[in-house]
């Protein structure tokens, strides 16, 4: 009888509790982001979700900053055990990677792909889309260009004019750079001795890692040439090794000890709001051969949506996203960016002039780069054949092998994972 | 009362099963169940766990329309010793540094301990300042290496070569240059433990020994040879294989010394790629657990019959008994 009275009291308590919760808790929804990146990434995020908060009220955005090193694996380990963000960005490829291990919502069932498809240049929506593939996983979120970094005083104490536009005048000016007595004359910041570092120069002398239907042509002969230009760098132009020299670029260019530098337009980010009292800093596209275009790598981050969120989280989080392509919505995220030296760079290309820390000549030099620049691979395997490809032209790079048979190597890496 | 002794002595060995687990006592049981308990969650489950999914195909994720997880069979034991180049490397490389690592660790550790087994107060000194790397935070100990080892003028060793006019030399970015840099990291904070052993060893030597080999006329080489080493056999055959085994799981190290900028770990054409880091950058950073499950399972078979080895060719099977 005792029994039978506790479990009425509990059944009691249960229903008192489930029939007291106030009514409107249940229009009440939380979309939590993962922002990769750091601390400013995730407060550059927080203003687009602070945009959506006010435009739809009732909805708070939980915006949490995970790290670069092990943000795709954190995802995997969320998608594992059905428990994280709703949203997440991360690097450019793991929407491909992620995806087809079956992790992520497809955007175009959700009406994101369509809507920001006809936004974003099109090689750059594409570098998100699993070659052959039906579904979307990733559109891109933000930009991150190869760009060409430089002070105008070094070039200018060296005998330049201009920034190099063709490899030719880039070899002719590091030369001058190195006869000037520039320590370091040339340097690679971004995706140094990497196929990340050496993307920009294959495709800007005409080469490609894959042609359009995948099919492997890293070792033609556009691509030998364009490694052992590639080569110069190290060999001719006193570029340090990775691990040699530490990864902030910026000091050493403003103290004249580098000339010209690879990296990223986050340096360029950094210049005009962290250094922006100094005033000699150059960014200019990164040379082509002649004949050829500027055509500089893509990276940045694509933003998904995970597939065990519920569809009203998935709903939720597609309108979230549409949002971010918004230019009013943009141009607060440029304002947050701007205070944490973090500028956002939106994959709308337009978008591009709600940064008002950049100056004329550099908005110009990014949106220009923009239109030609490429996003990594679409095609399958690529995301494993990375380590062996980087291997391979370090073979050349550092070895004793010849750039065909370092490019060989290469091609037979990336024909074994398709 | 022999004969009583040896009654009482059949009778005990006589129990078998629910009597002599009943004789220890239920209170006993109770105590061990928490270590059991955790010890079987958290050891035993993993270990058997990765053993099954050593034949799968696995990422954790298994959406049966896109990325099923299933048997492979022996496939991922086949691919990594037939197909996998980096695999390879992977031991190839780690094969050099546990063979240099171990070997000059267990020489650098006698050394020591043999130059400050005397008990003095300088020596016990020393002891301390060589013990003291053991103790140190194993990361925090390898980003000063990193400090040190810099290959722009900014780094420690190159700032001091500069001194005598020697120009910076790119150690991390020189591919000789890994696995003897990790050696010598490693005879850095291991040799002061292992000469903590080899003292214990040394001191439970009894000096009787050595002093009937001074009036039998051996000098100080024949009572190393003759007295020392084989009585310290027992302490080098712990100190050996010890050494080997973390030696083989060697990981701080490469990772944050020799990291590449993009989608890879092992360094400059892979020259401090090690088994445990690979074994990382397959389960973690491309989420093949199936595979590394794989890799750690032949980690551990090699590991066992170096060991196995070790024991056979020292005779010490009886010493450790």
């Amino acid at each position: 009888m005792k029994r039978l009275g506790a479990i009425a009291v509990a059944i009691t308590m249960i229903a008192g509790v489930v029939f007291n919760t106030p009514a409107n808790a249940a229009a009440k929804q939380t979309l939590t982001v993962w922002a990769t990146g750091g601390d400013a990434d995730a407060a550059v995020m927080k203003a687009a979700g602070k945009a959506f908060e006010d435009a739809n009220p009732g909805v708070t955005v939980k915006v949490e900053a995970i790290s670069w090193g092990d943000g795709y694996a954190k995802v995997l380990a969320a998608a594992a055990a059905k428990k994280g963000p709703d949203v997440f960005t991360g690097g450019l490829s793991w929407g491909i990677s992620a995806g087809n291990k079956g992790a992520l919502a497809d955007l175009r069932a959700l009406g994101v792909a369509n809507y920001v498809q006809p936004k974003v240049p099109a090689q750059i929506y594409k570098a998100l889309v699993g070659y052959k593939s039906t579904k979307v996983y990733a559109v891109p979120f933000d930009l991150t260009l190869m760009m060409m970094f430089y002070d105008k005083t070094t070039l200018k104490n060296a005998g330049i004019t201009s920034a190099p536009a063709t490899i030719d005048d880039f070899n002719a000016a590091a030369a001058k750079l190195k006869t000037a007595g520039v320590a370091t004359p040339v340097y690679n910041e971004w995706g140094n001795a990497d196929w990340l570092g050496f993307f920009s120069w294959l495709y800007s002398m005409g080469g490609s890692l894959y042609d359009a239907k995948c099919n492997v042509t890293i070792n033609n002969s556009k691509g030998v040439a364009a490694l052992t230009q590639y080569k110069k760098l190290y060999t001719d132009f006193g570029a340090p090794k990775p691990g040699v020299a530490d990864w902030s670029m910026n000091d050493n260019i403003k103290q004249g000890k580098y000339g010209i530098g690879f990296s990223g337009n986050f340096q360029a980010s950094s210049y005009y709001t962290y250094y922006k009292d100094y005033k000699n800093w150059a960014a200019a596209p990164v040379p082509a051969a002649t004949g050829s275009k500027s055509v500089a790598f893509i990276g940045g981050r694509g933003i998904s949506v995970m597939g065990y969120a519920s569809g009203t989280q998935q709903r939720l989080a597609a309108k979230f996203i549409k949002t971010l392509y918004d230019r009013s919505v943009v141009r607060q995220m440029n304002l947050v960016g701007a205070a944490q030296n973090s500028i956002f760079l939106s994959p709308v290309i337009d978008n591009a002039d709600t940064i008002d820390a950049y100056p004329a000549d550099v908005l110009k030099t990014i949106k220009s780069q923009l239109k030609d620049a490429q996003g990594p691979p679409n095609c399958n395997g690529w995301e494993d054949s990375q380590a062996g490809v980087t291997t391979a032209l370090q073979s050349f790079l550092f070895g004793t092998a010849t750039a065909k048979a370092a490019l060989d190597e290469a091609a037979a890496v990336m024909k074994s994972k398709l | 009362m022999p004969k009583s002794v040896k009654e009482s002595t059949g009778d005990v060995s006589r129990k078998t099963g629910f009597r002599k687990f009943s004789d220890v006592g239920i209170s006993t049981y109770l105590m061990l169940s928490p270590f059991v308990l955790l010890f079987i969650v958290f050891s035993v489950y993993p270990v058997l766990a990765s053993l099954r999914l050593s034949f799968m195909r696995y990422n954790a994720i298994c959406n049966p329309d896109q990325s099923p997880c299933g048997s492979v069979g022996f496939g991922n034991y086949a691919t990594l010793i037939f197909h996998d180049d980096r695999f390879h490397k992977a031991l190839s490389n780690t094969a050099i540094y546990v063979v240099g690592a171990v070997i000059l660790g267990m020489i650098a550790s006698l050394s020591l301990a043999l130059s400050l087994q005397e008990d003095t107060k300088s020596n016990r000194i020393l002891r301390v300042i060589f013990f003291l790397p053991s103790v140190t935070s194993g990361i925090a100990v390898v980003l000063v290496w990193g400090w040190v080892f810099r290959g722009d003028g900014v780094g420690l060793l190159n700032a001091m070569l500069s001194v005598f006019g020697v120009h910076p030399i790119e150690w991390l970015a020189t591919t000789w240059m890994a696995i003897p840099i990790l050696i010598f990291m490693s005879l850095w904070g291991g040799a002061g433990f292992g000469m903590i052993l080899f003292l214990a060893g040394l001191n439970s030597i009894p000096a009787m020994y050595y002093e009937a080999a001074v009036i039998d006329g051996a000098g100080p080489k024949q009572r190393f040879r003759y007295i020392t080493l084989p009585l310290l056999r027992p302490v080098m055959v712990y100190v050996g294989i010890t050494g080997i085994i973390g030696a083989f799981q060697i990981f701080e190290g490469v990772y944050l010394l020799f990291p590449t900028s993009v989608g890879s770990i092992g360094g400059l054409r892979d020259m401090a790629l090690m088994i445990v880091p690979y074994l990382y950058d397959s389960g973690f950073n491309k989420f093949r657990l199936g595979y590394a499950s794989a890799i750690a399972w032949v980690l551990f078979a090699i590991i066992f019959i170096v060991s196995m080895i070790n024991l056979k060719l020292t005779r010490s099977l009886e010493d450790l008994k």
